[in-house]
């Protein structure tokens, strides 16, 4: 069975005695893989060589999704990595002479807005709007109570004038 | 084609996933490994489950298989296999002392079903130094040279001829053949 190791047992051998030591050796070593030839060890079943061959497709696949997921997550966190400098490079405020200057934070919308009770006064926008609005609805109760002429007339034309402010109001 | 070529192609499907060579391999190494680990342990299941691993193993680090003799490197990682087994069951013993004497009547009757089997080379085996066992057996099974063997388990080679000689003359011994 030991092909491999036999060829040069001999040699081997004489590097350590003399020839006819060698020889006693050698004849030994044989003998002894008779003997282990003589006693075969049992063999595996064939239901475990079919569960070993599934299980070693099994592992195969595993790993090449391991090594996928591997993949993909060094690629998603490289390119997250990337837009995160990348946005800092670009939103980083410069001084009018090119020097980087100081980040301010700002709100879409003052938090003073949310909290404060009077919002004409949070709001420049709101106040100029709700003062129009305000006027506008004293024209109209002077008009309905009839305090000017030509009543019908003046109604629509107030109403009107309302719709325009409204639709320029939120036009901006 | 030559057993060499036949091998290298299984090897190169096992590196890409071909299942047939992956069964091929099984087919032209699980009769020696098995017989390696058997001898080894004197135990079917727990052969069972290290040539399992083994196969693992080898999918598992295939890739790293860069050419050479297959079964040195089959066989070694099959030796370290059996080197962490056993390096478990130490740890296993230290950590469950309470429990080794159930453990070692367990062995003992482990032997004792052997024995009635009539597997004598087996109880003679087992009455070896583990290191003279390990390295009969792994010259037998694996067929590698005895140099590459002596690399193997890091020792010179005068060192393994003579354990080799002396381990094979006892066992003879054991088993009752005279030396003529």
């Amino acid at each position: 069975m030991n092909d491999n190791s036999r060829e040069n047992l001999r040699d081997l051998f004489e590097r350590f005695g003399d020839s006819a030591q060698a020889e006693n050796a050698v004849d030994d070593i044989e003998r002894g893989d008779e003997l282990l030839r003589a006693w075969p060890a049992p063999q595996p079943n064939p239901e475990l060589l079919s569960r070993i061959k599934s299980d070693m497709l099994n592992t195969f696949v595993h790993s090449g999704r391991r090594h996928f997921r591997w993949f993909a997550s060094r690629a998603a966190g490289i390119a997250a990595a990337f837009l995160i400098i990348a946005s800092i490079w670009t939103w980083r405020p410069l001084h009018p002479d090119g020097a980087p200057g100081v980040a301010v934070a700002s709100e879409i919308i003052p938090m003073a807005i949310w909290e404060g009770d009077d919002i004409s006064v949070d709001d420049l926008d709101l106040a100029a709007f709700t003062t129009e609005v305000e006027r506008i609805e004293n024209e109209m109760k002077a008009l309905l109570l009839g305090e000017n002429g030509s009543r019908e007339s003046q109604v629509d034309q107030a109403e009107m004038e309302l719709l325009d402010i409204k639709r320029e109001f939120w036009k901006g | 084609m030559t057993h060499n070529d036949d091998l290298a192609r299984i090897v190169s499907g096992c590196q890409d996933g071909d299942a047939e060579c992956f069964s091929e391999i099984v087919d032209m190494y699980a009769g020696r490994c098995y017989g390696y680990f058997y001898r080894l342990t004197g135990n079917r299941e727990l052969s069972d489950e290290l040539l399992s691993e083994l196969f693992v193993k080898l999918v598992q680090k295939v890739k790293t298989y860069k050419g050479g003799a297959f079964e040195g490197w089959l066989f070694k990682i099959a030796a370290n296999i059996f080197h962490d087994h056993l390096r478990a069951r130490q740890r296993r013993m230290k950590l469950l002392d309470a429990r080794r004497r159930d453990l070692e009547s367990e062995v003992t009757e482990q032997k004792r079903s052997e024995s009635d089997r009539g597997d004598r080379l087996q109880i003679q085996l087992g009455k070896l130094d583990s290191e003279t066992r390990e390295l009969i057996m792994l010259r037998f099974y694996s067929q590698m040279s005895l140099k590459e063997i002596a690399e193997v388990r890091s020792e010179p080679i005068g060192t393994t001829l003579s354990r080799l000689h002396r381990g094979l003359k006892r066992l003879r011994e054991m088993m009752g053949q005279r030396p003529e």
